[in-house]
């Protein structure tokens, strides 16, 4: 049993699927939640995922209503869009971007407000398996996923070397229960937002702290075919 | 049209690459022009332009430059329709216009990652786009990546989220090219040195003299097969990607890197850039 009691989580992005299955299983294991615009958080903050200001604000909220920072976790979404010859280009941007700056922010803010307090946290983001397994029809989500998922193994690089604590791990998704799932060409069953939850709660118990820049597939082999 | 025509494994093939007025970008197109491709090359820098054209002249070769900045979808239009109307067709697309800004965290702003997804992200999406749509009866396109894109490195949260996405675009449109023939692959290149062991301009701009050299020697002690590589290296893996001795190459993450990916070479002691 993972015990989380006295640490303090911020959920980046209620609006994914696993969002609310994370908030649950990190209060039911003694965490205290700090969510983007969710119900179920013990604190809720509204946030504007643009701006690098906000990030901050929300982050030092979280810091002194909650009393910490201990658990950052980056749920990034996996949509479909139209094909690659009919996607307009701005929609192209507009989509990757969406995805990517959230991401980007939310990492690299998220650790810098970590360092300011001295905290040795964990940062997990959810990526959609596409990071690893390309899709059809869902050029955006691929390429903002696979950004995403190596600008995170550069951060865990960068807390390594700059010896601060923090590491930084993602979980590749596969289609989860109630999305609809993306284009991968190969039957795959879908996954329970609760099965995301349990890698989530692995990675920010004190056993992962030696694990940095890692990957976790939890997507019923999809990343392995 | 005046080129000397050349017998090679591109005989036939119009292929248009960016970023052709400097480095790899203009070995690529000295390469891919002496297998005997019909080649347009694209940049914003005039000079560089000439410097290509020269260099090609010497070697009794000829490729004809398009001004072009790839961030913009209209002059992407431009470009492919001017390549079509001129020689009939497009057989290759070389994305290989791309920027670097390395820099820590806490230093990264929103314009730095701005600048290297318009022209890495975004520039690379259109060009496939302006590609497929004229490519009508299959092809081949080249995505050049960044070692970067296939693991951590310091620096680099803003250049790998964008390299990332180069190589993992090429993918996702390898699977749409599928049902029009059309493949895409990614290349990923190791240190490259035009000019041997002599410490380039720009690195003694960077290091000094002094610190030039031993940057050039930290480069060939970190890669296993003890050299540097050249930008020619480079061009000729992306000219057997566009020849049709690769028809059945797609979707890949090629590394032409003096084997740095295959040990633990990268990450040791890069040092910050100053």
């Amino acid at each position: 049993m993972i015990d989380l009691t006295g640490k303090v989580a911020f959920i980046a992005n209620a609006d994914h699927p696993a969002a609310a299955a994370c908030t649950g299983r990190l209060q039911a294991a003694g965490a205290k939640v700090c969510g983007a615009g969710s119900a179920s958080a013990d604190l809720a903050v509204d946030l504007d995922p643009y701006s690098p200001d906000s990030w901050d604000s929300a982050f030092d909220r979280c810091k002194t209503e909650l009393g910490g920072l201990d658990i950052l976790v980056i749920p990034t979404g996996a949509t479909a869009s139209e094909g690659i010859l009919s996607l307009a280009p701005e929609d192209f941007v507009a989509a990757h971007r969406s995805l990517a700056v959230t991401a980007f922010l939310a990492q690299n803010r998220g650790i810098l407000a970590m360092r300011a307090s001295g905290i040795e946290g964990a940062v997990i983001h959810i990526l959609p398996a596409a990071a690893r397994a390309a899709a059809g029809d869902a050029a955006a989500a691929c390429t903002a996923s696979a950004g995403i998922l190596f600008s995170s193994k550069s951060a865990a690089l960068e807390c390594a070397k700059a010896k601060d604590g923090i590491v930084v791990n993602a979980i590749l998704a596969g289609p989860i229960e109630g999305e609809e799932p993306l284009n991968y060409g190969v039957p795959v069953d879908p996954v329970s937002p609760d099965d995301i939850a349990s890698a989530v709660l692995f990675f920010a118990a004190e056993g992962a702290a030696y694990m940095t820049g890692m990957d976790l597939p939890v997507d019923n082999g999809l990343v392995a075919q | 049209m005046t080129a000397r025509v050349q017998s090679g494994p591109l005989s036939g093939k119009v292929i248009l690459i960016t970023g052709g007025t400097s480095g790899l970008g203009r070995w690529t197109t000295m390469v891919t022009a002496s297998q005997g491709a019909t080649v347009v090359f694209t940049g914003r820098n005039a000079d560089g332009a000439a410097e290509t054209s020269t260099r090609l002249v010497d070697r009794g070769l000829h490729a004809s430059y398009l001004p072009h900045d790839v961030t913009k979808p209209d002059e992407w239009t431009r470009v492919v329709d001017s390549v079509v109307e001129e020689h009939g067709r497009l057989d290759g697309l070389v994305n290989n216009s791309g920027v670097s800004r390395l820099k820590p965290m806490d230093q990264m702003s929103l314009d730095d990652l701005e600048f290297l997804l318009s022209v890495n992200v975004d520039g690379m999406f259109y060009g496939i786009q302006q590609a497929f749509r004229v490519m009508t009866n299959g092809g081949s396109v080249v995505n050049i990546s960044a070692l970067n894109a296939l693991r951590g490195s310091p620096n680099s949260t803003g250049y790998g989220l964008a390299k990332g996405g180069t190589t993992h675009l090429a993918r996702a449109a390898a699977v749409e090219g599928r049902a029009r023939k059309i493949r895409v692959n990614a290349v990923h290149p190791g240190v490259l040195f035009e000019h041997g062991d002599r410490p380039s301009p720009g690195a003694i701009a960077l290091f000094g003299e002094e610190g030039a050299k031993k940057f050039v020697q930290y480069n060939i002690d970190t890669t296993p097969m003890g050299r540097l590589g050249h930008p020619r290296d480079i061009g000729t893996t992306v000219a057997f990607l566009l020849s049709d001795a690769a028809k059945h190459v797609t979707g890949t993450a090629i590394h032409v890197d003096g084997g740095r990916m295959a040990g633990e070479y990268l990450h040791h002691g890069i040092k910050s850039q100053k």
